[in-house]
């Protein structure tokens, strides 16, 4: 290793070994001066027994230091003294001192306020998990985790002029940019949007390319390729984790094969063979629910989406005709479909209510969604559903004779919306059951 | 590059730590002291870089085989720290010399003849 400075004075070039030894270890600081001057007693004695057998001054010391050991070694293991092995394979490894030439690049200053402003950032961030499901929120954690431990070890191993700091900080940098510039490309035509991030990293530029800061970074020591290894996953999976937990399906999350909703119709005819009444009778059965759909917060499940289970029939009876019969459910418990508060209510042709769902308790489990032009829609209430349970709706649809023309077959259209996130439909017509298959998205409830 | 010395047989860190037990077990000694008696106790066999004992001696005392106290000196030399073997450092000396024995007169069943 090659110092920048040797000092004349014996004496001087014996303590500056033992601080190259210290600044390659990771002696704690309540004990670093006890330590120096240990190491330095035992150079000043074998500096005077070389003396003492006629060595000239300055000879005298090299030969005590060379005796010594040498200042990296001795550091390393001066470290394993004082951590476990771990540690001193690890962060002994990435945070020692590298003897940097004095003074502070140019810059200094502005890179190490990146690294502290990541950690910051990152920190603020982990409120997103409060609202994200539970696999999505541990991998966001674990992001969250690995991309503030990397960034609070690099802003220490900055000052110690560790040359995989820089790195660190140069990747980082190339993110902001390059984040930076995506704002810019994607904002909406005619529009002008000025990201602060990039401008900071674009101010930050300078310094993290320029040969000062490559200059004070270069007596650093290599930290191995286990190390690098380590350093670059951990990197890549603190700045990845949060693209891959949004791609992938949380498995604590239910899916349309969880899902298993059965429609039956069936059919009254007149004496020509028409239909005048259709029954539609559905059978909604989960076999699973999620697991905190809303994340740790649930605090927004009273504004979110819902599941919703919707009908129709074509041709319709129509809303508005006369001969139209809003849905019914009997038993056991004959609780009443809620209408939506403070909404238009719906009204059937008698002006009433007739929608009940067959359910028990829960009490208020759906609502009638007065909302949805020609389907006859129902939500069902956060927490109302359970996983085994098999819930029956059924619907009747009537054509008035002489008001319309009894359709020959007429074809039931039940749609179920599982929150926003996935809808199965399932077809049916007289005396043909059907089974609901999921429906290709984007869906929108209301325009269907 | 600084010249590093290597000792013939390589001395693990558990055998390191005994010679030192061993070394206090005579008498209280300082990192100096305890590099240069075993220099001489082995007529130069084991002669590794000489700051190795301190790193070795920070382990013992952490261990508390050892305590250690400082000794200020005459004439403007720096004070020295003197380590002594502590009871606990007595027991693991034995135990440690017994297995050592156990492992000399295994190794010369096999290489002694």
């Amino acid at each position: 290793m090659s110092e920048t400075t040797v000092p004349k004075d014996p004496t001087l070039r014996l303590r500056a070994h033992v601080e190259s030894i210290l600044a390659r270890s990771s002696v704690p600081s309540a004990d670093r001066g006890d330590v120096a001057e240990e190491l330095y007693g035992h150079l000043w004695q074998r500096w005077q027994d070389a003396l003492a057998a006629g060595a000239k001054t300055s000879e005298a010391a090299e030969q005590a230091i060379r005796s010594f050991g040498e200042a990296g070694q001795l550091g390393h293991e001066m470290t394993g003294a004082y951590h476990s092995r771990l540690y001193s394979t690890t962060i002994g490894v990435l945070l020692p001192a590298a003897a940097p030439p004095p003074g502070k690049p140019w810059g200094y200053r502005r890179l190490r306020l990146l690294l502290a402003l990541m950690a910051i950032v990152q920190f603020v961030l982990v409120g997103i998990l409060i609202g994200l499901t539970p696999v999505r929120a541990a991998l966001f954690v674990l992001s969250a985790g690995l991309s503030i431990a990397l960034s609070v070890l690099a802003f220490r191993a900055f000052g110690r002029a560790q040359r995989w700091a820089l790195r660190y900080c140069q990747f980082v940098l190339a993110m902001v940019l390059v984040q930076g510039a995506a704002t810019i490309f994607s904002a909406p035509s005619g529009g002008l949007t000025i990201p602060i991030l990039g401008v900071i990293g674009l101010w930050m530029l300078g310094p993290a390319i320029g040969s000062q800061m490559a200059e004070w970074f270069s007596q650093s020591r290599p930290i191995g390729l286990g190390l690098t290894i380590a350093l670059v996953t951990a990197t890549a999976a603190g700045y990845g984790l949060p693209y891959v937990a949004s791609a992938m399906p949380d498995p604590t999350q239910v899916s349309a094969s969880d899902l298993d909703l059965q429609v039956a119709a069936v059919c009254t005819r007149d004496a020509s063979g028409g239909v005048t009444a259709v029954e539609v009778n559905t059978h909604v059965r989960w076999s699973r629910l999620d697991l905190l759909p809303y994340g740790l917060g649930q605090s927004n499940v009273a504004n979110s989406w819902q599941d919703g289970f919707e009908t129709g029939v074509s041709p319709s009876g129509g809303r508005n005709s006369v001969d139209w019969r809003t849905a019914w459910i009997s038993i056991p418990s004959q609780v009443p479909l809620y209408l939506i508060s403070g909404e238009p209510q719906f009204t059937s042709p008698n002006g009433s209510v007739d929608g009940l769902l067959l359910a028990g308790p829960p009490q208020n489990l759906a609502s009638l969604d007065p909302y949805v032009p020609a389907f006859d829609g129902i939500e069902f209430a956060p927490g109302g559903l359970h996983a085994g349970w098999t819930y029956e709706i059924r619907q009747h649809y009537q054509w008035q004779s002489g008001t319309n023309p009894a359709p020959a077959d007429p074809l039931v259209v039940v749609r179920y919306a599982h929150l926003d996130r996935f809808v199965v439909q399932a077809l049916a017509s007289c005396e043909r059951s059907g089974t609901a298959v999921p429906m290709e998205l984007p869906y929108s409830w209301a325009s269907q | 590059m600084s010249e590093q010395k290597v000792a013939g047989p390589q001395l693990s860190r558990g055998e390191f730590g005994l010679l030192i037990l061993g070394l206090l077990k005579r008498r209280e000694m300082y990192g100096y002291e305890i590099v240069a008696e075993l220099r001489q106790s082995t007529e130069g066999t084991i002669d590794l870089p000489e700051g190795t004992v301190y790193p070795a001696l920070r382990r013992l005392e952490r261990d508390g085989l050892i305590g250690g106290h400082w000794a200020e000196m005459a004439s403007g030399a720096p004070r020295r720290r003197y380590y002594r073997l502590t009871q606990q450092g007595e027991i693991a000396l034995n135990v440690g010399r017994e297995d050592w024995l156990r492992f000399k007169s295994a190794a010369d069943t096999v290489l002694g003849s």
